[in-house]
């Protein structure tokens, strides 16, 4: 070999820049390089913050901007002036447009200017519950979380102590007669031995007597069973007065059942043979095809009966109200005036009589005392506006449902005043009667996480039933894959040869490397058909989320089976020598050395499975279904989030549309459950690994 | 130990036959045992043969076709093969005069599909020998019959034939059977062909004659549909635009997402400390790795389609603007004002009360500018955004109304009608002016948005990033530090290092990754129908600023319909995405082989 030319061996050692230095230099294209790699390095943190950002961003618009529902309402009347007053139903729509200040006809915006929630409230509570909230103080109120009521509707007078109560809070009941009811004191239909009874037998038969023999011989020894009102109904006090003089505890010592539903009440009487009750004439007459009226010493009630005092059990209607808050509320006593001009044609209907002329004239005479007004005037219905709040007896209960139903259908419905042409004033058109309000709905957190319901075009949004699908088809995709996905990790791991392994693993690949549209296909053109044919057409929705979560079990089998199997095969061979060595067979030492050894990699395989399977879109998009449904069953189609996100970013979605909005949402939602099991998979791989 | 040797108990072996019991049942449950993992692994594999044998079984069937018109009704008896090419002209002419133009378009033009409504008859048919009386026509200008000599000349026999028997004859797949069927049953497709279903599709047509004149073998994966775009009807939609978008969106992935995955995984490996931000990156890249894919769309969607759309529908490059001439925007607006706008080539001038000439120029102006509003659009949600400007701008009330056409699930009729009420205008002042150019220029021009596909292939690039940063990272580690030290000894500086050792015996490994992560891209679907992936496109992308659609998302909308003929084409577009796939793969395995046997081994 020939030297190599001294020329170049010099170059090498000669130094015509003086001594080497050996220090660092800087050397900007390096620092450029190392600068652009950071850069690249850095992005994915900031992919990370962009979808949280992005996420975020859009749900907290969900959350707090203007989300246009249609109220599915037609407004009443045309509008066609700046300040326009309409009508609409009760319902949602309500709530949202008192809450919100602004609603949306078309395309224009208009503020509410003033809001008339028209409602008639009413409360059964009993007359002593009635007078008790009429009279309570305001705490009190509020501890029980009900409003003053401003009418009480009894089926007897105020008592002196009730009457006192109420003056100590400077409130003083007006009592209004409106009507007459009669008790009505009833057996079984079954029941043959009884037709009619004296009054007097009433205090045995309520009272001391324990068997129907005790009070004559030729009835049936049979114990005696009562089915009576609750004692804070004015019906209950009625017949203690009446029955017992107001000492009622002979009959409470015979334990009766009390119930303030008298149709159930009617219902336990017509199924027990031995039984007997009472309550108000109306409730008999509802049910008169399954009980039995008794006459009481020959008189069974009528109106004449009732009207005369010949019927024992009759008993006065009332309402209540006060002079001050009927002067400072017009609207109760433009009602209680409207009820009293209202009542004689509509009792009758509910089985209630009418009150005598002179007592009914009394009212109307106590009505222009307590307003000062001259006379009665007529009312109309449709210029009343404020909210009305009953509270009382159950018995008067139909009675002031059927003239508050009567009082609505002439009008007094909730209304609002608009002004019109707010946020864009030259939007102003014309917009003819029958145009649908469109009102804002915020949904609110908990509405999102409680609601069943999603329906975003009419301002349901509850993400549970998406949450509910993704978890069924995730927990079916796990029960397929868990069981098989380690069956065939044990087996790649433990059982099979290196030459088998390195055929079979790159089938597992394939199976995971195949577009998730093509599993998708698979599920809606093989599985569901053969689940249909399985189980029957009937019975196997074409769209389920059954057929969905099999496919994706069958999608993550490769990746439970990879990640166990890594697992699998981090544990050491000493190991299992040593339990082959204690005599333990294959399976023993897998299920019982390996798979314990490994459980921490298992574990997080599992978990990541979890994460992918709620992740997965393609398959559910296409087989489980399309429309949200709270279902458990898995036959049935129910759409899931990742399904949702992909059939309404599907069509053409216009940005800052209320879908728009939601889907980031529920992707938030999404993206959260996922970043949890990732990180908690990650976290138990490095905390719990057994380290050999 | 002492006190286990104090407990008192009896035996603690068993008995030498009940040891024997035991042990042949602890065999037997190992054997149980076994076999349940066999079953495991057999059913993993039993998936994997039943997933494909039922693609092949959907792709390739029997299938029943008839005629509409029977072809020897137009030729008097002849067949078609006799015909000449005027004769054939002639019958097109005859029975699909309105669509001579779209055939010329389709078979003979020589100008782009956007330019052919502007070019004259001597450049569509780019022949200058033409008859000079029609030469330089528009071609809607002249009449029938020039058109169909137009066809006649310049077309070829074998295609005027199948514009015959396609638009004429209208051969239709009344039926069709997949393999499984066609194999064991034949004999009872052929006769319920023959009888219930054409019964049933005369019935429908009110046809008295029609007779099945083919019941075959049919492939729906042909040469055809790899060659053909999308078409509403089964047996004519083929998957070319899906196709070249799918590898449009693989190219626009490779480019973005190698050049940085790598850079970050060099960053990880070779530079950064092992502090805090590295700890965090790491984690974080492990963390993306386990998001969604949909979640990625979404991301897209925001960024690439929303927020930066000036860029990713190319309007700053100067794609997708579509300049109008003036009469294009006269046409286009005049339906909003009563009355009659004219432009007689300098001055545009009107008649309605609704708006006077200066207003109305300036609005021109503005729509020469960003583009012409279309009253009738496709798929385009900014129309109301449009309409709202010029309402402001106008101070005119603007009544959008949108009818939405989708009934039966056809995704293609998804036109939105929109209709401009115009009830009484105003002069536009210069505030105004100010208001609607600042609208029309946030809203970007009408047509164009960040639907595209460079925004798509941008959102997988972001989906497969942290797959490629890993693997790359493992690829880097495993390149011996004597490498790197010897690199150093050498006096190369940490880049030079860094690129010419390192990075060449680490490249098999990361383009095995790289190549991989493609394929998983490709047939991601998920992300591009969040990101606005067109779902009936028939022009292929020709820029990354293109409308696209891909062979995924065709797969989901073929296999979203109800009728059964498009789960035969879905079967036939899986083959073709599963052959892409494979492709990939075999070309990573490939590589990684290649690159093994001859450069740097350890």
């Amino acid at each position: 070999m020939p030297d190599p030319p001294t020329q170049s061996t010099q170059h090498l050692i000669r130094n015509d820049r003086g001594p080497l230095n050996l220090k660092r230099k800087f050397k900007p294209h390096e620092a450029a390089i190392r600068a652009g790699l950071s850069a690249c390095a850095l992005l994915s943190i900031f992919t990370t913050l962009g979808i949280i950002l992005v996420l975020g961003n859009e749900s907290i618009a969900f959350f707090t901007r203007d989300q246009w529902v249609n109220s599915n309402r037609p407004i009443l009347s045309a509008m066609d002036e700046r300040r326009t007053a309409f009508r609409v139903k009760p319902g949602k729509a309500l709530e949202a447009v008192e809450a919100s200040g602004f609603i949306r006809v078309g395309q224009e915006v208009m503020e509410v200017l003033d809001f008339q929630n028209n409602q008639i409230d009413m409360d059964v509570v009993g007359a002593g519950g009635g007078f008790k909230h009429f009279c309570a103080s305001d705490v009190d109120l509020a501890e029980l979380g009900v409003k003053r009521p401003q009418i009480v509707s009894a089926s007897r007078s105020a008592t002196q102590g009730e009457i006192e109560r109420c003056r100590a809070r400077g409130i003083s009941p007006i009592a209004f007669r409106v009507g007459t009811d009669a008790l009505a004191i009833t057996v079984s239909a079954d029941n043959d031995f009884i037709t009619g009874l004296r009054f007097a037998e009433l205090r045995q038969i309520f009272g001391e007597a324990d068997l129907w023999s005790d009070l004559r011989p030729d009835w049936p020894r049979e114990p005696i069973q009562l089915f009576i009102p609750g004692r804070d109904s004015g019906t209950f006090d009625v017949f203690a007065d009446a029955v017992f003089a107001g000492d009622a505890s002979a009959m409470l010592a015979r334990s009766p059942i009390m119930s303030e539903n008298y149709d159930q009440l009617a219902g336990s009487i017509h199924r027990n043979s031995y039984s007997i009750g009472f309550f108000g004439y109306a409730y008999y007459l509802a049910n008169a095809d399954d009980l039995h009226i008794l006459a009481l010493d020959g008189v069974a009630p009528s109106e004449r009966t009732v009207e005369d005092g010949s019927y024992a059990l009759a008993r006065p209607l009332f309402i209540y109200s006060d002079a001050g808050i009927m002067r400072e509320q017009p609207q109760v006593k433009d009602f209680i005036s409207y009820y009293l001009a209202k009542v004689n044609d509509t009792i009758g209907d509910i089985g209630y009589f009418q009150a005598s002329s002179e007592a009914l004239a009394k009212a109307r005479n106590q009505w222009i005392r307590a307003t000062g007004a001259a006379e009665l005037p007529p009312v109309n219905p449709a210029q009343v506006s404020g909210a009305l709040i009953a509270a009382g007896s159950s018995t008067m209960f139909p009675l002031t449902e059927r003239i508050g139903q009567l009082f609505v259908a002439d009008g007094y419905t909730p209304r609002f005043e608009v002004r019109r042409g707010v946020r864009g004033e030259n939007t102003i058109a014309p917009h003819s009667a029958g145009v649908t309000v469109e009102y804002s709905d915020r949904p609110t957190l908990l509405e999102f996480f409680t609601n069943t319901k999603w329906i975003p075009a009419i301002g349901q949004f509850g993400v549970l039933p998406l949450i509910n699908a993704t978890l069924m088809t995730s927990a079916i995709a796990m029960l397929v894959a868990l069981p098989l996905g380690i069956g065939a990790a044990v087996y790649l791991s433990e059982y099979a040869s290196p030459s088998v392994r390195s055929a079979l693993k790159p089938v597992l690949e394939i199976l995971a490397g195949v577009s998730t549209v093509v599993y998708g296909y698979f599920a809606l053109t093989f599985m569901t058909p053969l689940l249909r044919g399985i189980f029957g057409v009937d019975v196997v929705n074409i769209y389920n989320t059954g057929s969905a979560g099999i496919v994706v079990g069958i999608l993550i089998i490769p990746l439970i089976s990879s990640m166990s199997e890594d697992a699998l095969h981090a544990v050491p061979t000493a190991l299992r020598e040593a339990s082959y060595g204690l005599g333990a067979t294959k399976l023993e030492t897998v299920t019982k050395v390996v798979i314990p050894a490994a459980l921490s990699g298992i574990l997080a395989a599992f978990i990541v499975a979890v994460s992918r399977a709620i992740g997965e879109t393609m398959i559910v998009a296409i087989a489980a279904g399309a429309g949200p449904n709270l279902s458990f069953n898995p036959f049935d189609s129910a759409e899931t989030m990742t399904g949702h996100i992909a059939r309404i970013s599907g069509g053409d979605l216009s940005y800052d549309s209320i879908d728009y909005n939601s889907i980031f949402a529920i992707g938030l939602t999404l993206f959260l459950m996922t970043f949890i099991l990732n990180v908690l998979s990650r976290v138990i791989i490095s905390r719990f690994r057994e380290a050999y | 130990m002492a006190d286990d040797g104090n407990t008192t108990r009896p035996t603690y072996m068993p008995e030498e036959a009940d040891f024997f019991r035991r042990l042949e049942l602890r065999r037997r449950r190992g054997r149980v045992g076994r076999l349940f993992n066999y079953f495991s692994i057999a059913v993993t594999g039993l998936a994997l043969i039943v997933l494909f044998l039922n693609v092949a079984n959907e792709a390739f069937g029997t299938i029943g076709v008839v005629n509409t018109i029977e072809p020897e009704s137009l030729t008097d008896g002849r067949s078609l093969a006799e015909l000449s090419n005027e004769e054939l002209a002639a019958i097109l002419a005859e029975h699909e005069a309105r669509r001579l133009r779209v055939f010329i378009r389709d078979t003979i033009s020589q100008v782009n599909a956007e330019e052919f409504t502007k070019a004259s008859v001597a450049q569509i048919v780019g022949d200058d020998d033409v008859d000079s009386a029609i030469a330089n026509e528009l071609l809607k200008s002249i009449g029938k019959e020039q058109q169909s000599a137009l066809l006649a000349r310049y077309a070829d026999g074998d295609v005027l034939r199948r514009l015959v028997l396609e638009e004429v004859v209208e051969r239709k797949v009344i039926a069709s059977y997949t393999l499984s069927e066609a194999l064991f049953n034949f004999e009872a497709i052929k006769a319920e062909i023959e009888g219930p279903i054409l019964d049933e599709y005369k019935r429908a047509q009110r046809l008295d004659d029609a007779k099945a004149t083919v019941i075959r073998f049919h492939s729906w994966l042909n040469g055809d549909f790899l060659a053909k775009p999308m078409s509403s009807r089964p047996a004519l939609a083929g998957a070319r635009t899906a196709l070249i978008g799918s590898i449009g969106l693989m190219a626009v992935v490779a480019l973005t997402a190698l050049p940085i995955g790598v850079g970050a995984a060099i960053y990880l490996e070779e530079y950064a400390r092992h502090g805090f931000i590295n700890r965090l990156i790491e984690t974080n890249v492990r963390n993306l790795a386990g998001v969604p894919s949909i979640i990625y769309g979404m991301l897209g969607l925001a960024i690439f389609v929303r927020a930066l759309a000036p860029v990713t529908s190319g309007i700053i490059f100067g794609y997708n603007f579509d300049a109008p001439s003036v009469e294009t925007v006269i046409e286009r607006i005049s339906p909003i004002f009563e009355g009659e706008i004219r432009f007689d080539g300098r001055a545009i001038s009107s008649d309605s009360h609704e708006i006077d000439a200066p207003t109305l120029a300036r609005v021109v102006d503005v729509f020469l500018r960003f583009g012409t509003p279309s009253l009738t659009m496709l798929g385009n949600s900014s129309v109301i955004d449009m309409s709202q400007a010029l309402a402001e701008a106008l101070a005119i009330p603007v009544d959008v109304t949108l009818t939405r056409a989708d009934e039966a699930r056809d995704l293609e009729v998804r036109g939105k009608a929109y209709r401009f009420d115009v009830a009484a205008g105003a002069p536009i002042s210069d505030d105004a002016f100010d208001q609607l150019m600042a609208s029309l220029a946030r809203i970007n021009s009408f047509s164009p948005n960040g639907r595209t596909l460079i925004s798509a292939g941008l959102t997988l690039a972001l989906l497969i990033l942290p797959i490629i940063i890993i693997n790359a990272q493992e690829a880097i580690r495993a390149v011996p530090a004597a490498i790197r030290e010897a690199s150093y000894g050498l006096g190369a500086t940490r880049w030079q290092t860094i690129w010419r050792s390192v990075l060449p015996a680490a490249l098999p490994g990361i383009m095995t990754g790289t190549i991989l992560s493609v394929s998983r891209a490709v047939g991601e679907t998920a992300p591009l129908i969040v990101v606005g992936a067109a779902t009936f496109l028939v022009t292929d992308p020709t820029s990354p600023f293109s409308q696209f659609t891909a062979l995924p998302i065709q797969i989901y909308q073929w296999t979203a319909r109800p009728q059964e003929q498009f789960a035969d084409i879905a079967a036939a577009a899986i083959i073709v995405l599963l052959a892409l796939m494979l492709t990939l793969n075999a070309a990573a395995i490939f590589l990684r082989n290649r690159y093994n046997r001859y450069s740097i081994r350890f």
